[in-house]
């Protein structure tokens, strides 16, 4: 392809160009531009590098093929992903072109002619001329040296974020070499990392590695490309020392604060300066820490008081000692889930535990006893059935009931059974507790009974006291009935009248030896006399008057007397 | 102390006891066997002395008599082995002995039987006086346990009875007896205890008790003497 024939594309290429929109779909135009384009580099490549290795292709086919298609052909050109290729020249150009091109990413032939931009700028020259011109027509000049320029002084163009200590460029540089080194393997073991960094040595010659004021002058810069060219050289020369590399990278793990000698000797003393670099980047380790026991932390100390470590030291520490209070529930929703489930269960088998009022159990011995029901109706069996019935009940009392046969086989067979059972288990099991036996006593006295048994093998001592002596509630008067409190008054009077005789008796029998028993025994028998109605005594009572009265009045008193004593009489008869 | 010597001579003579005539021909040999030898006693022998038993009836017992007197003489005939007839004449039910009755006081029960029944008993309760020996007829007046007239009369009685008869029906059950009011008269069937209970019972209405103090008193001595074993 004639190069006419390229920059008549490119022209036309411009033209949609202009349009960034133009890029966010694919319009067949812009693609089969960029296709011929493609293919036009890929030719020239190949002329210039003599072959694409051992995947070569003499031309770069575009008829009919995708784009992923096409850029896996590209890829296939040996060499294509070397780091080096990927040059810093690369970064200047992206922000050169940053202004004109704003969408770069779109076409795969977009990036194959950025990242063919080598630093084989010599040969190249025309090609990025070409590719810059696709972007600044009018600026490919300034292109052509803005690459070298830029390649060059990349480390030390001034970006926004770059103040003194630091420079974006050479942090970028630094990364990538690290990327390059991942990538690579242990390839880049003989990446003489200090080769690079005796660049940088100038740089600290100057005043650190981060000083972007001072930018190199172009002796430097080209120090720096020979120096780069070198360091590139290592790269393709590198077989890797794999050891050597390791124990540079193991330089900077300091697990405990050793410096080992070997690594210090291994290190060059080019090393040193960079070792110093970096040992001001890594946290200081003490140098003195050549013996392996320290001096003991606290927590290894054993009783350490507050004095022996520091301030607020113990809250840090997860400390263990024994609770002695129950330790409370969390209440987490695990927690609560589980009691819910529990209530809710409870609540569906209506299973509460509430409590059951206790009564006091009052069972009344008294109330065993037969006790006569008051029928008021004519009754319905005639005398004669009644003694008849009686009279039945009492000859078939002495035979007992006779059980049912199924009953009794049913009772010794289960006997039996449990017997076997018990020896099974060698007779250890808890005796079942003591059922009370029933037994019907009579509550008679005994001299009714007319036993033939002696008294002390009778069921009449079976009865406890309450059962023989009946004794009633305790009730308050206002609480009694009419026809109980009518009862304890005639009791009353029966116990008074009793009391009464028993006096009286006793009043006899002391009137015969004591006079003034005599006395008050007449006395009494002459009240009694008097209170019948038949007699005719008064008792005058004695009112403590004055005992010397006229005649006149005592007969006058005494009449009186008598009268209405007539006069009561009287309405007693009415 | 005259010496009444039928003879002359001063001997002892040795009085012979008078044996007492006895229908048995057998002699007694006393001196032969341990036990006393009785001979078997012929059914004539035993035989009760040929009575007659007169009971008078009520007029107010002449319908009742009438329409029950199948039920009278049945169990008297069959079971007593007695004659009965009714005089209607006399208005008596005469009762009268056979050769067959072998109870001495069958007699006696047939003759209470109907008296019973003269008086007002039914003829069910009356038959337990003859099935039962220590069943009773007892009959007082109100007269005799307290001189009332007029109204005061009336209200004992019906103290005694009760309204609809609830207190004489209460005093039956309880003392297992059988009580006929006629007026002024009571007539009690049962045995002693329980005649002497329903007798005090009906005593104390008739002098003015209420009748629930009665109960009271009633279940008290009526419970002491209801056990029976």
């Amino acid at each position: 392809m004639t190069s006419d024939d390229a920059i008549f594309d490119i022209q036309c290429w411009s033209k949609t160009f202009d349009d960034p929109v133009a890029f966010f779909t694919p319009t067949t135009d812009v693609v089969i531009c960029m296709n011929k384009l493609s293919a036009d580099l890929y030719e020239d490549l190949v002329s210039t590098f003599g072959g694409c290795g051992d995947n070569d292709l003499p031309e770069l086919y575009v008829d009919g093929l995708e784009q992923e298609q096409i850029y896996e052909q590209i890829k296939m050109i040996k060499g294509f992903h070397d780091s080096s290729m990927k040059a810093p020249a690369l970064t200047g150009e992206k922000l050169a072109a940053e202004a004109p091109s704003s969408d770069e990413s779109e076409d795969s032939g977009a990036d194959e002619e950025e990242e063919t931009e080598e630093e084989e700028s010599e040969e190249e020259d025309d090609s990025a001329e070409e590719s810059n011109d696709s972007g600044n027509v009018d600026n490919s000049d300034v292109k052509k040296k803005k690459p070298s320029a830029t390649a060059a002084g990349n480390r030390w163009e001034k970006s926004e974020v770059d103040d003194e200590f630091f420079n974006i460029r050479q942090m970028e540089k630094f990364l990538d070499d690290e990327d390059a080194k991942a990538n690579q393997g242990g390839g880049g073991g003989d990446i003489n990392y200090f080769d690079e960094v005796q660049s940088d040595d100038d740089d600290d010659e100057d005043g650190g590695l981060f000083d972007g004021d001072e930018s190199g002058s172009d002796d430097d810069l080209k120090a720096e490309l020979e120096n780069d060219d070198g360091g590139d050289g290592d790269y393709d020369d590198d077989g890797g020392d794999d050891d050597e590399k390791d124990a540079k990278d193991l330089k900077h793990d300091d697990y405990f604060g050793e410096e080992s000698e070997e690594e210090e000797a291994a290190a060059s003393d080019d090393d040193e300066e960079e070792m110093e670099e970096e040992e001001v980047e890594e946290d200081e380790q003490p140098e003195e820490d050549v013996e392996v026991v320290n001096d003991k932390p606290w927590q290894m100390r054993g009783e350490a008081t507050s004095e022996a470590r520091d301030v607020n030291t113990l809250l840090e520490e997860a400390a263990q000692f024994d609770h002695a209070t129950r330790p409370q529930p969390q209440i987490t929703d695990d927690f609560t889930f589980n009691l819910e489930s529990i209530i809710k269960r409870r609540i569906q088998d209506k299973a509460y535990d509430s409590v059951v009022r206790k009564m006091k159990d009052t069972r009344d011995p008294l109330a065993f006893k037969k006790k006569i029901v008051l029928d008021s109706e004519k009754s319905k069996l005639s005398l004669n059935e009644i003694y008849e019935k009686e009279y039945l009940k009492q000859a078939n009392k002495d035979k007992e009931e006779e059980e049912d046969a199924n009953h009794v086989e049913i009772r010794s067979m289960m006997r039996s059974l449990f017997s076997q059972m018990d020896a099974m288990s060698d007779f250890s099991f808890k005796p079942s507790a003591p059922t009370p036996e029933i037994k019907v006593v009579s509550n008679l006295p005994a001299v009714n009974m007319e036993d033939v048994q002696p008294v002390t093998h009778s069921n009449s001592q079976m009865l406890a006291p309450e059962e023989v002596l009946e004794k009633k509630d305790l009730v308050a008067k206002e609480e009694k009935t009419k026809e109980e409190r009518k009862r304890d008054h005639r009791k009353k009077k029966i116990r008074q009248k009793v009391h009464a005789q028993q006096r009286e008796k006793k009043l006899v029998k002391q009137a015969e030896t004591s006079d003034k028993a005599k006395g008050q025994l007449a006395m009494q028998q002459l009240e009694k006399s008097s209170k019948l109605p038949s007699s005719s005594t008064t008792i005058i009572k004695d009112t403590g008057e004055k005992q010397s009265r006229s005649s006149k009045a005592f007969f006058t008193q005494l009449q009186e007397n008598q009268q209405t004593a007539k006069e009561g009489k009287k309405r007693k008869l009415m | 102390m005259a010496d009444k010597r039928p003879s002359s001579s001063n001997e002892f003579k040795l009085v012979k006891a008078k044996k007492r005539k006895s229908t048995t021909d057998t002699q007694m040999d006393v001196a032969d066997s341990k036990r006393p030898h009785f001979p078997a006693v012929k059914p004539e022998s035993t035989a009760v002395n040929k009575s007659l038993r007169k009971v008078p009836i009520p007029p107010n017992r002449y319908a009742p008599l009438k329409e029950s007197w199948t039920k009278i003489y049945g169990p008297l005939v069959k079971h007593l082995k007695l004659r009965v007839k009714y005089n209607i004449t006399a208005r008596q039910v005469e009762i009268q002995t056979s050769p067959e009755t072998a109870d001495i006081g069958a007699l006696q029960k047939a003759a209470d039987f109907v008296k019973a029944f003269a008086l007002g008993f039914s003829i069910e309760d009356a038959l337990a006086l003859i099935r039962l020996d220590e069943l009773f007829l007892e009959s007082f007046d109100v007269k005799d346990v307290k001189t009332l007239k007029g109204d005061h009369m009336s209200r004992a009685v019906g103290r005694v009875a009760g309204s609809g008869g609830k207190v004489k029906f209460t005093i039956e059950n309880v003392t297992k007896t059988r009580i006929v009011l006629a007026d002024t008269k009571v007539h009690i069937l049962g045995s002693y205890t329980n005649i002497r209970t329903a007798r005090t019972a009906i005593c104390n209405l008739i002098l003015g008790s209420p009748a629930s103090k009665v109960y009271g008193n009633m279940r008290s001595i009526a419970s002491r003497t209801a056990e029976r074993f």
